[in-house]
């Protein structure tokens, strides 16, 4: 039988996974207080439907999905794109490509977390959802409303443009992965 | 190979996380925003009960109310067929209209809100492969206006009868969908919100069709049990009646649920579950087997679970005036698992 005390629930739940999901949220946007506000923002969703989240036997994914929602319409927001626009220089500001020029300033063997914050915002979800959560195309497509096809060529893109800045050997070939 | 980038990431995550600054995430408040947007949002309370929302206002006040015992004449107060403060489930409304396939299914009164909620058959995907999940319609009714808040914003459109009616967007339209927000004649608001496949202009004008054909009804929910006496310093902070069978679970199972504080911290100090005899809990429950403290019993088909959520943190636990759940449970009185044999004489 249930004890059916949402606030305990929550709580317990938002407490034993805070950690996890503040390190998600960092490989998301880089930065610590963004990390924070970013979970914050996820946390209170999460409360907000909890009837629904506690109903489904992946907490953690629907935590997940959430968390990266609110880390893309962010991205959506007009302080994202501007600072997007400024930081490469130009391109698409919903969801732009680096600047070639700017990348290529970049050394090689540029530290992971430089180079993640030079991917794009869903490029850089459909790296860090596959690749740190271990998620599935298909799961990864779920977590982003998008097709499995468009996981598929955010990946690539995106590994491709680590693979530019980062040790080739270090980032998978796409053969077999997508 | 991409086990490198995976080890990679996770070595570059706990390597920041060592050197990462205290966080500034705020569980509590997290709490508190969750439940003003869920206040703004989805609920409302009931039209004419803000007296039965003060006193078990969870939310805002904390459970420092008086018991449902002690508080008829301010329940009853504008409460339309409320009978006499002792039962805390309204159905809320009647509807001319509902999308096909939605019936009334949960009836519920948490956080300081009453609502009804119709559901589907389980249509939509949940989070796990393969598994769906009902749609919802959720109804509330508010003695107030509700007004949205930041950055949320409005779209007027036009409810029969009502001089007053919007539509409210999301500030960032990811997890919160539009709900519809209109003032009746009489003056109270009432809120419905969808959870379905549709979005948009089609969301919104069914939002507005099912508004159009409701009737305000403040009729009182009959529940399966009589409580001769609510303990001491108890306060009611939710209460419950969910209807699996209208969404397909197998085998039905209605499920009515009373939580009450200690009329100090937040926390439910106790729960009155009541399920039929052999029925499957399908909201889940305590992980383990009962705590010693509970207590149940079965009758007339019914099993009455008396649940001892008290942490002891927070002062005297109300149910040791009554000897603790056992003695609770020996007031409860069942009614059976035939609803025609159900009081909305609940709480004595």
């Amino acid at each position: 039988m249930a004890t059916p005390d949402r606030d305990a629930e929550f709580t317990e739940y938002a407490s034993a996974r805070q950690a996890w999901l503040r390190r998600v949220a960092y490989l998301l946007c880089g930065d610590w207080h963004r990390a924070d506000d970013l979970v914050q923002s996820t946390i209170t969703k999460l409360y907000t439907h909890w009837h629904r989240a506690r109903r489904v036997d992946n907490i953690d994914g629907y935590a997940r999905r959430t968390l990266v929602n609110t880390y893309l319409a962010e991205q959506r927001s007009g302080w994202a794109k501007w600072t997007v626009l400024h930081r490469f220089g130009g391109g698409h500001a919903a969801d732009p490509e680096p600047d070639p020029a700017a990348l290529g300033d970049l050394a090689l063997g540029l530290d992971l977390k430089t180079a993640l914050a030079k991917l794009p915002p869903r490029q850089r979800a459909t790296v860090v959802l596959r690749f740190y959560c271990d998620l599935s195309v298909e799961q990864t497509a779920q977590i982003m409303s998008c097709s499995t096809g468009t996981v598929k060529s955010q990946s690539t893109r995106g590994l491709a443009t680590l693979r530019t800045l980062l040790d080739p050997n270090l980032i998978p070939a796409m053969e077999g992965l997508l | 190979m991409n086990q490198h980038l995976k080890t990679s990431l996770e070595e570059l995550a706990d390597a920041e996380y060592a050197d990462a600054p205290p966080t500034t995430v705020d569980i509590g408040r997290a709490r508190a925003d969750g439940r003003r947007r869920i206040a703004t949002a989805r609920l409302a309370p009931i039209g004419g009960g803000l007296a039965l929302v003060a006193a078990c206002a969870l939310v805002a006040n904390g459970l420092g109310g008086t018991s449902p015992a002690e508080r008829p004449a301010t329940m009853s107060a504008g409460s339309g067929d409320l009978t006499a403060g002792t039962d805390p489930l309204s159905e809320v409304a009647s509807f001319g209209y509902v999308p096909d396939g939605y019936q009334v299914a949960t009836h519920v009164l948490g956080s300081g809100l009453t609502t009804v909620i119709l559901q589907t058959k389980p249509m939509l995907p949940s989070q796990k492969p393969g598994d769906l999940i009902p749609a919802e319609l959720q109804l509330s009714s508010s003695a107030t206006e509700l007004k949205p808040v930041p950055p949320e914003t409005t779209t007027e459109v036009k409810v029969k009868g009502s001089p007053k009616a919007y539509i409210v967007h999301d500030g960032d339209g990811t997890e919160i969908a539009d709900r519809l927000q209109w003032q009746t004649a009489s003056g109270s608001w009432f809120t419905l919100v969808a959870f379905n496949k549709i979005h948009g202009a089609q969301l919104q004008a069914m939002l507005v069709k099912v508004a159009d054909s409701v009737t305000a009804n403040g009729s009182a929910v009959p529940l399966p049990i009589h409580i001769d006496g609510v303990p001491k310093g108890a306060t009611l902070g939710a209460a419950s009646l969910a209807d699996p069978i209208v969404v397909g679970q197998n085998p039905p199972a209605a499920r009515t649920t009373l939580d009450f504080g200690d009329g100090k911290s937040r926390f439910i100090s106790f729960s009155i579950v009541v399920m039929p005899v052999g029925s499957t809990d399908p909201q889940g429950g305590k992980s383990g087997p009962p705590a010693s403290t509970d207590a149940c019993k079965d009758s007339k088909g019914l099993r009455i679970c008396v649940l001892d959520s008290h942490d002891g943190a927070s002062g005297v636990d109300p149910l040791e005036s009554v000897g603790g759940a056992k003695g609770l449970l020996d007031q409860i009185t069942s009614l059976g698992t035939d609803r025609s044999n159900w009081t909305t004489h609940v709480l004595n």
